[in-house]
């Protein structure tokens, strides 16, 4: 201990062999993802979908010219062919349904991504700041959290739909507000253990303010499960848009949204069975593939939970 | 082959829901052709829930059903010959210029508390009905009645107190005229004196009145003013079963008009007593405290699920009402109401929810499906009195931009006319005034007239219309053809029944889907829709000159010449294009073999007293001698 740094090589044991090299847990935590097979297919299939999305519609606009509203009602619905390629059909208004499932699948896309990012964000914050500061304020902070708890979810957001215009951002927007609760609540549990750490007490003896505690030492620290509730929430955010719009309250036509695609699909299903088939099998693709990945990264990144 | 293999994945992957798959296996008829009920009753859908119960107020399609079945009118027009024919009057008297009627009564007519049903509860319903408390939308049609249309909108009349002064009119008028807004001066039918109607742009119309009152009062001595109240109305029951009735003029519609349910008589003493007990009157249609005069009472009624009728006992031809109970069950959603019907749990699919045009194909199959054309327009209201909406050029562009013809083949699909005129034409011997169905051309150039070519700086446009399947692909099919012709975007807005009707009485829109249901066989009821004073104007377009042609129309005696009239009165609201009609509906009918005294119906009311349920059709009928299907598609 009293020996002078400079004498000693980090990378020798005193015995002289060389050091495994460290990993950090963000590395380790890779490690153990890559082994999980269920969790990389199921990423590539996330990550394919997603590049479908965001490109697919382009394509089938450049090569066929298909756009998701260009209706055809001479056309009419007809099941999947492939010249003229449809490969899922066309809906009752002559629009091609793949096209409409790829523009579809993006908002939905976007609204769990944007919906999950403002609960992860609005929740750390609230979360860190509640648990870092402890006594009456993380008393009144969470009492708050707890009535909003006791609001039946749904319900809010469909009357906050209700109240303001109908639009894309206000969706985002209801969605993540109400979803932020239980980040928050896990963000103040494992701030209440790390603050007493020894790392925190040395930051505040060396004079460090509040907010630079916060967001320097306790945040990164709380990312671990963070993430892990983030990528499960971006499924449930997916499948709530879904049912918004199902009810006639989320994306409004003609903009499709994975919800409102299976609701006419539903409507239809008796006469023209591809309209509910392929939103169906697409959305379940997805919600399986981000639900795998989702438990994937959690088993990667708490592996003590998976072996309790 | 290659349907087999379809259908088959189809089964599997839909499960037992789906009826489909065992289509091959189905006979002529559309699921079971049993009756899966107590045999005593006969189920069907009603439709949405209904906005009122009371017949005075009710003026939307699933609420008229219960007026219609509840209560008597005096005439009832015809399915067979469209003429109308005995209810509670038997017989009637007609003066020689038209305008005056006298209807005689039948003697064993009775409420359902077995209380007679006299002339004065007709007089009595009338004036409740035009009476601006009241709050009836329907109301505009009561104006049919000499002064009607004075007491209904609180105007002042003005008499000498002596009954052989002369009375000075002209000089009263400019008087008058040059201290207080005035909208207009009317000569009443039959009473001396004059009504004067207070200006709308006056805010508190109520204290104005006051002050002109005073003002006469003070400065006329000789004349007495009061605001007209019902007396001047010229209805009255001449004895407990004669009633006289005096018309602004010799209006040919005036029987069949009966026919509606607004002038249903309603028990005063009834609405009295529900008033006195709970302090409100409008619960006097509920089930514990209803009293009816028609075939059928309300006993039961479940929020939302369903309605109990009854067979009302008192009703005077209660011996011919064959069903002793009715079951109406609130169902909004089609494919909901499709799965029911095709297990029994219904006998006839109602006249409220089409089958959606995507299964239209489908139905047409079954022989206990057929379609019939309907007095019934499909249109688009516009609120003029937004600011982006009160030009005409550029209601016109949005309505020549429609392809209607494309609507009503490839989104409706049940052989609907397409119509850009606003009443089917043909009516009444009526001839339509030109109107062009679909020109992209001149609707650019309307809207650059309107000064928004391409669209450009064009205020956000939001189409209403109530929840169903087969609004909403009109609405996303006219999104799409004006996006494509004009290069506009509006945007779509699905609200359920009650709060779109809400909204739109309100004038909480911009355009608002809307059919009309010809409240009786002649072209003015639909022009009705669009005269300024009318309840029903839901455009708030006002137009003097179509106003003055209609009023014209309503005094003319000569029929050729009052066709004509209304013709030109037409050619001013294609001109201003208020409303965009869409097409002339046909209706495609669903019911079980088994019910019987169902009737093709123009207006699609189809009275309930009529309706039985034959069981021979389900005790071992033969397949050879079921009756084919009356419509061939």
């Amino acid at each position: 201990m009293a020996t002078p740094a400079q004498n000693i090589d980090l990378n020798k044991t005193p015995s002289g062999s060389t050091l495994l090299e460290g990993t950090s847990l963000w590395k380790d935590a890779w490690q153990r993802l890559r082994k999980n097979k269920a969790a990389v297919v199921c990423g590539f299939i996330v990550l394919f979908l997603i590049i479908a999305c965001a490109i697919g519609p382009q394509l089938l606009d450049w090569i066929f010219g298909y756009t998701f509203e260009a209706q055809d009602l001479e056309y009419g619905a007809k099941g999947p062919t492939l010249a003229p390629f449809h490969p899922f059909g066309t809906d009752f208004f002559g629009r091609d349904l793949l096209t409409r499932v790829l523009v579809g699948g993006r908002i939905s896309l976007k609204v769990g991504l944007i919906a999950a990012s403002v609960a992860a964000i609005v929740g750390t914050i609230y979360g860190a700041v509640s648990g870092f500061f402890g006594g009456k304020i993380d008393d009144g902070m969470m009492r708050f959290v707890d009535v909003l708890y006791a609001l039946p979810y749904m319900f809010l957001v469909i009357i906050l739909v209700t109240i303001f215009e109908k639009s894309e951002s206000l969706l985002f927007v209801a969605l993540g507000l109400v979803g932020w609760l239980t980040t928050a609540r896990i963000v103040r549990g494992q701030v209440l253990s790390l603050k007493e750490q020894d790392f925190i007490q040395a930051a505040r003896s060396i004079g460090a303010r509040s907010h630079s505690i916060i967001f320097r030492h306790l945040i990164p620290n709380t990312l671990g499960p963070v993430i892990v509730y983030f990528t499960l929430t971006v499924p449930t955010m997916i499948l709530q848009e879904a049912f918004l719009s199902f009810l006639g309250l989320g994306i409004q036509p003609p903009n499709p949204s994975l919800g409102t695609l299976m609701n006419d699909g539903a409507n239809q299903m008796l006469v023209y069975w591809w309209t509910i088939v392929f939103p169906g099998i697409f959305m379940s693709l997805l919600l399986f593939s981000l639900n795998f990945l989702g438990d994937g990264v959690r088993d990667a990144l708490d592996p003590k939970m998976r072996k309790g | 082959m290659p349907i087999k293999v379809r259908t088959s994945i189809h089964c599997l992957l839909m499960g037992s829901f789906l009826f489909a798959c065992t289509n091959s296996q189905e006979g002529p008829y559309f699921g079971k052709t049993v009756p899966q009920h107590p045999a005593d009753e006969l189920w069907i859908n009603g439709g949405g829930s209904p906005q009122y119960m009371d017949p005075s107020l009710i003026h939307d399609s699933v609420s008229s059903q219960f007026g219609r079945n509840q209560f008597v009118r005096l005439v009832e027009v015809s399915t067979q010959t469209g003429k109308p024919i005995p209810d509670l009057a038997t017989h009637w008297e007609v003066s020689n210029d038209l305008s005056e009627y006298t209807f005689h009564l039948r003697s064993d007519a009775k409420w359902s508390d077995g209380k007679a049903l006299t002339a004065q509860d007709i007089e009595w319903t009338w004036k409740r009905v035009l009476n601006p408390a009241t709050g009836s939308m329907s109301g505009a049609l009561a104006t049919a009645f000499a002064n009607a249309s004075a007491f209904s909108h609180r105007a002042i009349y003005v008499h000498t107190r002596n009954p052989h002064e002369a009375f000075d009119r002209e000089g009263f008028e400019k008087t008058l005229q040059s201290k207080f807004k005035i909208e207009k001066f009317e000569e009443p039918i039959n009473l001396s004196g004059l009504f004067v109607y207070v200006s709308d742009s006056v805010e508190d119309k109520q204290k104005y009145r006051a002050d002109l009152l005073a003002y006469i009062a003070a400065k006329m001595p000789h004349l007495s003013a009061k605001v007209a109240d019902s007396s001047v109305v010229q209805v009255r029951a001449l004895d407990t079963h004669t009633l006289w009735v005096k018309l602004i003029g010799p209006l040919p519609y005036f029987l069949s008009m009966l026919d509606y349910h607004v002038f249903a008589p309603v028990p005063q003493h009834a609405i009295e007593a529900a008033k006195k007990k709970t302090g409100r009157e409008e619960l006097w249609v509920r089930p514990e405290h209803i009293v009816v005069s028609g075939p059928y009472k309300l006993t039961e009624e479940k929020f939302k699920q369903y309605r109990y009728f009854e067979k009302n006992p008192y009703y005077y031809d209660a011996e011919f009402v064959k069903t002793p109970k009715i079951k109406v069950l609130v169902l909004e959603d089609y494919n909901t109401s499709l799965n029911i019907y095709r297990t029994g749990g219904m006998d006839w699919a109602g006249s409220n929810v089409s089958v959606p045009a995507h299964f239209v194909d489908e139905i047409k199959k079954y022989r206990d499906y057929s379609l019939s054309p309907q007095l019934v327009m499909y249109y688009f209201y516009l609120n003029v009195s937004k600011p982006e909406l009160s030009n005409k050029h550029l209601r016109k562009a949005l309505s020549l931009a429609i392809d209607r013809k494309t609507m009503v083949e490839k989104v409706t699909r049940a052989g609907q006319i397409p119509s850009a005129n606003l009443i089917p034409c043909g009516l009444a011997g009526y001839t339509c005034a030109p109107a062009t169905l679909f020109d992209p051309e001149q609707a650019r150039k309307e809207l650059a007239q309107a000064g928004y070519k391409k669209g450009d700086k064009l205020p956000p446009i939001e189409i209403k219309y109530n929840t169903a399947e087969s609004h909403r692909k009109i609405a996303e099919a006219l999104q799409q053809m004006w996006k494509k012709h004009l290069g506009i975007d509006v945007s779509l807005h699905n609200l359920e029944w009650r709060v779109f009707l809400h909204d739109r009485t309100e004038g909480n829109f911009q355009l608002a889907r809307g059919g009309w249901i010809g409240d009786y066989p002649d072209p003015q009821n639909f022009f009705q829709l669009l005269l300024s004073d009318s309840s029903t104007n839901i455009t708030r377009w006002k137009n003097k000159q179509f106003d003055e042609l209609m009023k014209l129309s309503d005094r003319e005696l000569d029929p050729s010449h009052r066709l004509e009239l209304m013709r030109q009165a037409e050619i001013i609201a294609l001109d201003e294009s208020p409303i965009i009609p869409i097409y002339v509906y046909t209706k495609g009918t669903l019911k079980k073999p088994y019910l019987m005294g169902h009737y093709e119906d123009i207006q699609d009311y189809h009275e309930w007293k009529y309706m039985w349920i034959d069981d021979r059709w389900y005790n071992e009928v033969p397949e050879s001698s079921l009756p084919q299907k009356p419509y061939k598609s």
